[in-house]
């Protein structure tokens, strides 16, 4: 039997606006858009990066469980580091995402975690959105009310709030010398975010950008 | 009038000249005027209509509260005179006039005001017959503005800023405040309703150039700060909890986070009391000064001014200074505190009248400010003996000020009546908030800026969790305001509010009436329920009010100080909308079959699957004979999906469900049901026992939030050694329903579908198309089924598979409504459909899925008392008589019995299968019977019968679950 294929939380929403297309991770992805331009990285640009595979978990047990896997968790709550080429975000407590880049198999290590009394997985469908360019703060200024100026890629912060009204982790990463923003959301309220935020990112002269010009970005 | 020279801190730009219109005529007048400091230079002093009598009105206070100048610029309306800047081609008319502002036909209505007295309306318009008559009327006098329906939208998104210390007001106070807190390291906003920061400190200088220097210093400071961003041309329009205050500009609202609030909103000067007090160029002080120092504007050629602190004199002053002839200056104190001012106006041969007050204004041919009638006055009597007239084209009100504290009350803040200043004082500030300035008692200039100093250290300090050195504030004994700054008159027309047009005998017949509390009188008078929400009134009303009912100011109180304080736009309430959905990973194969989506809560379902040139009834009819008699699919991945993990989890589910969960064999599924603690049924699904320690469960769709939320607070109290995980997202699933539907999925899954592997209500792990799947049977349409749950991801392709699979067997989708009527076939009851927010399970005949005898669970004590009750109502199935062919009853339709109402419809469905209309209905129970007949009222009063039938409707023995039918 084939590997069957996994299909994007916004791939509806993309089919009428993709240029290009290319298979990341068994997902069919958007490499461009039509009328993607490059300048929207030097507004804003979002990005849909929902093809990389990840897992969740948690409970009181949920560190340790990682850990006996040799996977590195942040020290504090509400806050991401990197283990390996897996990004893995503390999600308040004793909950835990881990994202794999691409290629890397950390999630199918953690979701094949052996059964154990404090330990609960957590199977994710998130639409996985990036935000990148100067603007991206006036952004989340018309749509979130964090102050993300407060949120830091340095000490690796993530904050769990709403957007546009949907719940949403929000951690700021580095990317060179900037700051991007990474979005997660429950996949089945993906289309209405990314609808939304690229309404106002159009009006701020931004808009969605497809997976190469990302690549490009070092997103 | 005329402009005058130039001043160092005009707002005109002389350079640059504005052509507009205004009734029909046209004017020049300078960029950076507002629309009536044009008018009033171009020599117009009638700019508006008052709304009951239709008076004609000129400025007021040029300070964003002129409401008699309100004025239609095409599709823009009530657009403020007073604030407004002048622009290019504006066409600008009066509102609320019938024939122009100069030739109101409705003006004899100022005749008519004895026949009209306060509350006429609620004594003359009270018929229910004649209301509709009166409105239209009303509606065609009265009213501000024009609206034009063919207005463009106007997007204005809504924005957050955030800051540590938000500052409101940037007068001297509020930007000695904002520069103190930046000092101590906060992050500062400041914000003015005004075009230019600097308030008071820049036009109420009465010669004193040393106060504007420091002003316009101050300010240049505040502007190059780092730490502090200046917000011009915004209104700082609530206070909401949590330091949220919404900032209201030309374009947008900006919704500010504050760690820290300084109220530093200054003071709204007050109109004396006297007849025709209203009359164009009867002004406050105030009012005065900006169209002399803001936009160059000379006010009047001759002036009296009405006197009671020392600002009057600084009027006076600076009316001098702007070639202004002085007549008088009458004021209301028999012993004027001494001033410089004072001492100043004297030495410039004004004559200055202690005791004295404006009796009465008088209207030249135009109907504008002719001259006052001056006389001596104790305690608001006026001895007319001695009075004498004065010829005067301005009249300058100076005899008071109402703090502008809306946003302190709005924080909550306790205020307490400071006799000697005659205005209200922050007694109690809540945490985080301060005040200072004229909002908090203290007037001196110097003495405002040492006060803002303090209140924006004590900000910042508090911001920052950090210990400041306090500021010392000079100690101050002026007296701002006059305790009672009215004159009384036979002949009235003496405006307290000048919005609704109220005057004295107004409140004093209120008070006659009954209406002796500061709240009865604001509602039977509507004082401070006009466009200015009574800035400049309900301090007067309250004073009268006082002395009514021989209280004091403290014990009357103040009226319910509500957000908005200041009319904001509907656009600028509405912005951008923010509604989230949730859409199934489905739905654009919906979308693709036809589907014509309805609202299910955030989701949007299919409700039907749409078939070119058919009927929405005939396709639903086509949905159900398709699951009756071959396949078809549904989405159902709204259904709530949770999972219980852990040692405790059949512990912690017999406590959440009324059932004994514990029971449960591994591989089963059970329907259940939940409750609250007082026996009402909250919610249902399916429950299945997918390891000893692990179960997995569907909740309604509507329901899969509250139950996660709950669960886990219910969790968080038990401590259970469980987690609850909430999949409802991350898992996808669908209902494979139909004779044909082993069929379909047979040769796609490694789980064996045969009866005796695969019995109904149990519940199997494997794969479909090789996507890892939950698989359960059940028969909620009353088929042989399978519920099918994989993770999201893989939804579309299991979609694709199964009806490309079916494609042999005529598969179909199936939408919402169709499972509703396969559903009502079968007798099953939707929760929040067929019941409420009363009902509980012994209602809907579910007293087996309610075991007592378990040690506890939510709702147990309840339900123990209730089965020992006798039931008030019973759900149960209905039936219309064979043939029927009447109009059909619809949910929510009453039943009737003996003429009382007996019940309600829940649901109601033409069934193909059974051949005739099927229901539910809550029925008392002695109705409830098989057999027994009633009656349904439909919405026009038409009786139908029905009868109350066993359930279920269709397949009764539930032959299509088992393998030989």
């Amino acid at each position: 039997m084939n590997t069957p294929a996994r299909v994007s939380p916004l791939m509806d929403i993309h089919a009428a606006r993709a240029a290009s297309w290319v298979e990341l991770e068994d997902m069919r992805s958007v490499a461009a858009f039509a009328g993607e331009s490059a300048a929207h990285l030097q507004t804003v640009a979002i990005g849909d990066l929902s093809h990389h595979r990840r897992f969740g978990v948690k409970g009181p047990g949920a560190a340790n469980a990682l850990a006996s896997l040799g996977i590195t968790t942040p020290a504090r709550a509400n806050a991401w580091v990197m283990s390996g080429d897996a990004l893995i975000l503390r999600l308040g407590l004793t909950e835990y995402l881990v994202e794999d880049a691409s290629g890397d198999a950390t999630v199918r290590s953690v979701s094949g975690l052996p059964t154990a009394p404090d330990v609960y997985p957590v199977p994710r469908f998130d639409a996985a959105l990036v935000l990148a360019g100067p603007q991206a703060i006036e952004l989340f200024r018309q749509t979130c009310a964090v102050d993300m100026t407060t949120v830091s890629a340095e000490r690796g912060d993530l904050v769990l709030t709403s957007m546009v009204g949907v719940g949403v982790t929000v951690a700021a990463v580095p990317s060179g010398s900037n700051t991007v923003y990474r979005v997660w959301c429950d996949g089945t309220y993906g289309a209405y975010l990314w609808e939304t935020l690229c309404e106002v990112a159009q009006d701020l002269g931004g808009g969605p950008v497809g997976t190469e010009a990302l690549l490009r970005a070092g997103c | 009038m005329s402009r005058l020279p130039q001043l160092p801190d005009e707002w005109i730009d002389r350079t640059k000249l504005v052509r507009f219109r205004f009734e029909g005529r046209d004017y020049t007048g300078l960029a950076g005027d507002a629309v009536s400091s044009a008018l009033w230079a171009a020599g117009v002093r009638t700019l508006g209509r008052s709304f009951k009598y239709h008076r004609p009105r000129g400025i007021l206070s040029m300070a964003n509260h002129d409401v008699n100048v309100l004025l239609q610029d095409g599709q823009r309306l009530n657009v403020r005179g007073d604030v407004v800047p002048v622009r290019e081609g504006m066409d600008l008319s009066a509102v609320n006039t019938w024939g122009g502002v100069t030739a109101d036909r409705v003006r004899f209505l100022d005749r008519l005001a004895p026949f009209l007295p306060v509350g006429f309306y609620y004594k003359a318009f009270y018929s229910k017959r004649w209301f509709p008559l009166w409105e239209r009327m009303f509606r065609a006098i009265t009213g501000l503005g024009r609206i034009d329906l063919g207005t463009p939208h106007l997007r204005t998104p809504k924005r957050y800023e955030f800051c540590d210390v938000a500052v409101i007001g940037a007068g001297p106070s509020g930007l000695s405040a904002a520069l103190a807190a930046a000092e101590a390291g906060a992050r500062v906003v400041i914000v003015d309703e005004n075009a230019k920061a600097g308030g008071s400190g820049l036009y109420q200088l009465g010669g004193h150039v040393a106060q504007r220097d420091a002003a316009l210093q101050l300010r240049e400071r505040v502007a190059a700060h780092p730490q502090i961003r200046l917000f011009t041309g915004t209104l700082a329009a609530a206070w909401y909890a949590d330091q949220w205050i919404p900032l209201v500009d030309g374009e947008r609202m900006t919704k500010l986070r504050a760690r820290a609030t300084v109220m530093a909103s200054g003071a709204f000067e007050q109109p004396a009391v006297f007849r025709n007090n209203d009359l164009p160029g009867v002004m406050l002080g105030s009012a005065m000064q900006r169209l002399i120092h803001r936009y160059a504007v000379q006010p009047a050629r001759r002036a009296v001014v009405l006197a009671a602190n020392a600002d009057a004199y600084r009027v006076a002053l600076d009316l001098l200074d702007a070639g202004v002839q002085v007549m008088a200056v009458a004021d209301l104190r028999d012993q004027p505190m001494a001033c410089d001012a004072m001492d100043a106006v004297r030495a410039r041969g004004v004559e200055c009248l202690a005791g004295y007050a404006i009796y009465e204004a008088h209207a030249g041919e135009r109907g504008e400010l002719a001259a006052v009638t001056l006389c001596r006055v104790r305690d608001g009597i006026a001895e007319t003996t001695g009075s004498r007239r004065v010829d005067c084209d301005g009249v300058a009100m100076s005899t008071g000020w109402a703090p502008a504290a809306n946003l302190l009350y709005q924080a909550g803040t306790k205020m307490r009546f400071d006799e000697r200043l005659q205005q209200f004082v922050p007694d109690v500030l809540p945490e985080g908030v301060f005040a200072c300035g004229r909002v908090n008692g203290v007037f001196g200039f110097e003495a405002r800026l040492a006060d803002g100093a303090r209140a924006g250290t004590a900000a910042a300090g508090f911001a920052l969790s950090r210990e400041l050195p306090a500021v010392a504030v000079p100690s101050e004994n002026c007296q701002p305001t006059h305790p009672w700054p009215v004159v009384a008159h036979p002949s009235a027309k003496n405006f307290v509010d000048f919005d609704e047009d109220l005057q004295v005998k107004d409140f004093e017949n209120a008070v006659q009436e009954g209406y002796d509390n500061i709240e009865l009188l604001k509602r039977f008078t509507t004082v401070g329920m006009g466009p200015s929400q009574g800035k400049h009134s309900n301090m007067t009303a309250l004073r009268l009010l006082a002395r009514l009912t021989g209280k004091s100011p403290q014990q009357v109180g103040t009226t319910t100080a509500r957000p908005f304080f200041h009319p904001v736009p509907m656009s600028h309430l509405a912005g951008r909308g923010f509604h989230p959905q949730r859409r199934s990973p489905l739905h654009g194969r919906h979308a693709a079959l036809g589907a014509v989506f309805m609202p299910a809560g955030a989701w949007e379902r299919p409700e039907y699957y749409a078939v070119p040139g058919k009927s929405r009834i005939d396709c639903i009819h086509d949905e159900v004979r398709r699951v009756r008699t071959k396949v078809a699919m549904i989405d159902v991945g709204t259904l709530g999906k949770i999972e219980v993990r852990g040692p405790q989890a059949a512990e912690f589910l017999n406590r959440v469900y009324t059932a004994r969960i514990d029971l449960l064999k591994l591989g089963g599924t059970r329907y259940a049901i939940m409750c609250d603690e007082s026996g009402v049924l909250t919610d249902e699904g399916v429950i299945a026992r997918l390891a000893d320690d692990v179960y997995y469960f569907t909740t309604t769709t509507s329901g899969a939030a509250n139950v996660y939320r709950e669960m886990s607070r219910l969790n968080s109290e038990w401590r259970l050694q469980c987690g609850i995980v909430n999949l409802t997202g991350a898992y996808s699933s669908v209902n494979l329903a139909g004779p044909d539907c082993r069929k379909v999925l047979g040769p796609h899954t490694d789980i064996d579908l045969s009866a005796a592997a695969f019995p109904y209500l149990a519940v199997r792990q494997g794969h479909i198309a090789g996507i890892p799947a939950r698989v359960m049977r059940v028969g909620f349409v009353g088929e042989w089924g399978y519920e099918i749950h994989i993770p999201a991801e893989y939804s579309p392709t299991l979609w694709d598979t199964l009806m490309k699979a079916g494609e042999p067997f005529g598969i179909g989708p199936f939408g919402v409504e169709a499972q509703r009527l396969l559903r009502l076939e079968k007798g099953h009851l939707i929760v929040s459909q067929d019941t409420d927010g009363l009902t509980h399970p012994f209602e809907v005949g579910m007293d087996w899925a309610v075991k007592l005898d378990k040690p506890f669970f939510v709702g147990q004590r309840s339900l123990q008392i209730l089965k020992a009750m006798p039931l008030k109502r019973k759900l149960a199935g209905f039936r219309l008589a064979e043939g029927y062919t009447g109009p059909v009853p619809q949910e929510c339709h009453l039943i009737i019995a003996d003429g009382e109402i007996a019940g309600r419809v829940t649901s109601i469905y033409w069934s193909p299968n059974v051949g005739r209309h099927i229901g539910l209905a809550f029925l008392p129970p002695d109705l409830a019977a098989p057999g027994t007949s009633f009656e349904i009222r439909l919405t026009d009063g038409a009786m139908v019968r029905a009868e109350v039938c066993t359930t279920p409707f269709f397949d009764p023995e539930d032959l299509r679950q088992k393998e030989l039918a």
